[in-house]
Order: C-alpha cells, then structure tokens, then sequence
C-alpha cells in the first residue's frame, strides 16, 4: 500500500464581510484542493470539518450540502489547534482502510461583530469568569501574556513588530491576503492600543474564508507534489494553573516530536506557527526549540521572518495578514506549508524548500489557548 | 450562568460562588479535604487527585498582581464608556492565580508586584465577579 500524506491543498478568496455561505466559503476551498490533486469530488469518501461557526452544521450534513458519500466523518474540538488533528486523524484513518481521499476543511463566515458575540460565550470558562469582566474578544488575555513576556525576559515591542512586519512583507505577495500594504515599525508602534501592550497591529482581524487539504495515497500525484508528515504531536492543558502562561504544549512534547522526525529544529526551510498574536509566535518558536525560552527578544534582532528573510515564518503572511476565518486559522499555516514543499508558492517560494514545521494553537479558555499541536513536513520526492 | 438545566446553587458551585459574591462580597475557593490542594474555579471534585470531597472557603481576598493590562477596545458596550479597564492576573495569597478586573482609583497606576484586595463589601455587588483594588 502507498504511503499516506498530504496531496492537495485550496483555499477560498477571505473577505472582511461575508459574501456567501460558510459553506459556501468551504465548497470553495474544497474545490481548489480536489483541483490540485487531480482528484474529482466522487472519489472522496472521508471529510473532517474544523468549524465552530457552523452551530449544528458539521462534515456530516456538510455531507449532504456538497452531494458526498462518506466512509468517514470528523471535526475539530481544540479550535485553531484542532484543525491540523483532523489532518492527522485522516492520514491515520487512510492508513487504516476506514477511507481513500479524506478532504480536511476549515473556515468561518464571519465578521468583526459576530465574531465578538461568539468568542464572548466560547465556553464554559470564558462565558463565567472572563466575559462577566468585560474580557471579550481575548485581546486582554494576551496582553497579559506578552506583558508578562516583557518584564520577565525584557522583551520589546520592537522585537515582536519584526514578527509582523516580516509577515506583512510577504502578504503583498499572497493574494488572499486582506491587509497586504507594508507595514513600518512606526506603524506598529502607534497604532491604536487594544489591550496595553497589544496595539491593534498586534490583533488579528475576523474574517470570512476557508483553507482545505486533501489527505490520501502519496502516489496518486505526481513527484514532488505530496507532502509527507514525518511526526505529529498534540498536547491540552500544559501548563496547568497558570491563566497567563509563557509557554505551552509545544514544550512539552517538543523532544518526542524531533525525534520521531529524525530531524531538529536547524533542519527545515520553514516555520509556520499560529499568529493569532506575535506573543504566540515568539511563544511557538521559543517552545519549538527554534531559540532559547526568553530569547526571541535576540532571536528577533538577528533574524528577518519575511518569505526571503533567514528564517521564514508564516511565509504567507498569515492570519495577521489575511485575516483569521474561524477554524481556518488553524490550516492556514499547514495550507501555506504545502504550497511551499510542493514548490508551487511563486513569487513567495522559499528556495529548496524540503522540509517544513507547522504548529497549531487554539480553545482559549480561562486566559489561555489549551490545546498545542504541532507537525513536522517533508516535500515527498521518489 | 449556570451551564446545566439541573443547576441550583445547592448542588452548582459556580452558583455558590456567584451568589456569596454578590449577597456577601466574598470570594469563594475550594480546598480539597483529600489532598489540601486549593482549587480557584468551582468544580464539583479536585482537579489534582480527584476526590469528590471537597469543601467551599472564603478567600482572604488578598494577592499580589503577576501581570496586567488596561484594554481600550473590544470592550461590551456596558464598559465601552469607562475605557480603558484594568484587567490583571492576581496570585491570591492561597496560591491560586485568577484573572480579575481592578478597580479604584490608584487601578491605572497599576504595576506587576502591587499588593491588591477586594473590593469593599458594599460596592461588591456593582461588579459581576469578584473584583480588586489597591491595597
């Protein structure tokens, strides 16, 4: 039996208001990534959809929406990190025999104002003890991560603006991007304050969209256009009892994860990380091994983060860029990650890029994201 | 609110802390009769070893802040107008860190290491949670 991966990817266009359906956006990503793969919609038979916008709607009555008969249904639970598990889970599943080509979907149709309303009643935790205070739309809690950030390693905000502005310079070559207009350092500094540290630069912006991959057999395309996961990880509620934490599951589990790859962090041409807000980058990148904990302060003096720069991240421009459409904020990075390995990334391509690490980051509950994933990707040539 | 159609404050503790909060302004914390562990967001068996005896106390109502943020944006319409809120992770002298809102008039002022406590008994119920100022 072939060996199982990643061998198709789409996304659909993002907008700051929704123009159709959040199935409509998911149909549309759904479409470019059977495209890619050559693969046509009646050869599906597993779809995953990470969503939780879609209240009663899921890759069951999703199902029925798009015409699929299905040998396997699934979705997320752990938010922007869930969406690289319903990836993980379809290419377990292929291997299984429980389904051959397992479409994995993630987005929103949402705006500024729904997002709101929805994020303030997220969960139990949120709903009680957050909202009550007047802590919607999470920016505070971040803000008293970085800050926390801040004063024990003396990190600046000059520093996390590089992560920023790396990603803004290469979302002027993204087309999905929403904000693509280069961004300065003065620009970052005085924008309008959010949550003290946070500046509205910081902040990523709701947004309607969808991201898709299509998990299946890596011989049913052609070399160098499948993507193979060397190792995966995922990890909830690491740390405990500590609402604003400066690290997460990624520390963790970050030893297992290079070593079932067989690789180390110096060895991949990429990172894509979770962008909610440049904390959690530097977060992600600290935890991933990629520098030392509290030293993404110096990382970020050293390095440019830019598609072209020493040491891309979120090479896309990512949610800080394009816009975060709900789940899809969750794929974005691995999308972004394929279109890299398959060296289809165009004016953006990172060069000889072969090997790719993607992390995934979601379910704010009481202060913080619990849930960490992470997956470690190799171009798939014979 | 309460998250369940079976929830009374007899057998919800989240109801429990809420109703000691705004009838009496105290805050309430969990200690686990098993393994002595404090627990701060009620629950109905201890997060540690998971016994199920576990007992309601009043928090002294005193810590120390271990980050903070004053929000300008974002906020719910009701607080919109009194931007920008406090807000601060507060390690309460039980050992159990919360997030909280600070109020008062040193709260814009506010630094990482201030001594905090809560708000006084008569302006309690003002605020929806149990909520800080200075010491």
């Amino acid at each position: 039996m072939s060996e199982v991966g990643i061998i198709g990817y789409g996304s659909s266009a993002y907008h700051r208001r929704p123009l159709y359906t959040e199935f409509g956006y998911l149909w549309e990503a759904a479409s470019k990534a059977l495209n890619s793969a050559t693969v046509k919609h009646t050869e599906l038979d597993g779809l995953a959809v990470s969503s939780s916008t879609l209240r009663g709607d899921n890759a069951v009555t999703a199902s029925e929406h798009f015409g699929l008969k299905l040998n396997w249904a699934s979705g997320s639970v752990s938010g922007g990190a869930g969406s690289l598990v319903t990836v993980m889970d379809a290419v377990e599943a292929v291997r299984r025999g429980k389904a051959k080509y397992i479409l994995c979907l993630a987005g929103a149709c949402q705006d500024k104002e729904f997002f709101r309303s929805r994020t303030a009643v997220l969960n139990q935790a949120v709903t009680n003890y957050l909202t009550p205070h007047g802590v919607a739309g999470v920016s505070g809690l971040f803000a008293l991560i970085q800050r926390k950030h801040m004063e024990q390693f003396g990190t600046r905000r000059e520093d996390l603006a590089q992560i920023a502005i790396g990603q803004r310079a290469s979302a002027a070559l993204t087309e999905r991007a929403l904000l693509k207009s280069e961004m300065t350092l003065a620009d970052y500094i005085n924008a309008p304050m959010v949550a003290d540290p946070l500046g509205l630069l910081d902040c990523v912006m709701p947004c309607s969209g969808a991201e898709a991959v299509l998990v299946g057999p890596l011989d049913r395309v052609a070399d160098g256009q499948g993507v193979r996961i060397l190792s995966q990880a995922q990890r909830y509620n690491q740390p405990t009892d500590d609402p604003a934490p400066l690290s997460g599951g990624w520390e963790y589990f970050r030893d297992d994860f290079y070593n079932t790859a067989g690789l180390g962090p110096d060895e991949c041409e990429f990172v894509q990380c979770y962008d909610d807000y440049p904390i959690m980058v530097a977060i992600q990148l600290e935890d991933l091994g990629f520098c030392k904990k509290g030293e993404i302060g110096s990382f970020l003096r050293r390095e440019t983060v830019h598609w072209n720069g020493s040491f891309p991240v979120n090479t896309g421009g990512g949610q800080l860029s394009c816009g975060q459409c709900g789940g899809g904020g969750g794929m974005i990075g691995l999308v972004e990650a394929v279109e890299q390995l398959r060296h289809a990334a165009g004016p953006r391509q990172v060069p000889a890029a072969r090997h790719g690490v993607v992390a995934g980051y979601g379910m704010v509950a009481y202060g913080h994201g619990l849930g960490a994933t992470a997956l470690f990707l190799e171009r798939a040539n014979a | 609110m309460p998250n369940s159609a079976a929830s009374s404050i007899a057998c919800d503790p989240h109801a429990r802390m809420i109703d000691a909060w705004k009838s009496e302004g105290r805050l309430i914390l969990q200690r686990c009769n098993a393994c002595h562990k404090a627990i701060a967001l009620p629950r109905t068996r201890c997060p540690n070893c998971w016994s199920a005896d576990i007992s309601d106390f009043a928090a002294a109502g005193r810590g120390i802040v271990t980050s903070y943020s004053l929000v300008y944006r974002g906020l719910p319409d009701h607080l919109a107008n009194q931007a920008p809120i406090v807000i601060a992770e507060i390690a309460l002298d039980e050992g159990v860190r919360l997030i909280s809102r600070i109020v008062g008039d040193e709260a814009m002022a506010i630094k990482t290491g201030d001594r905090v406590k809560l708000v006084r008994r008569e302006t309690a119920p003002q605020y929806p949670l149990p909520t800080f100022e200075h010491e």
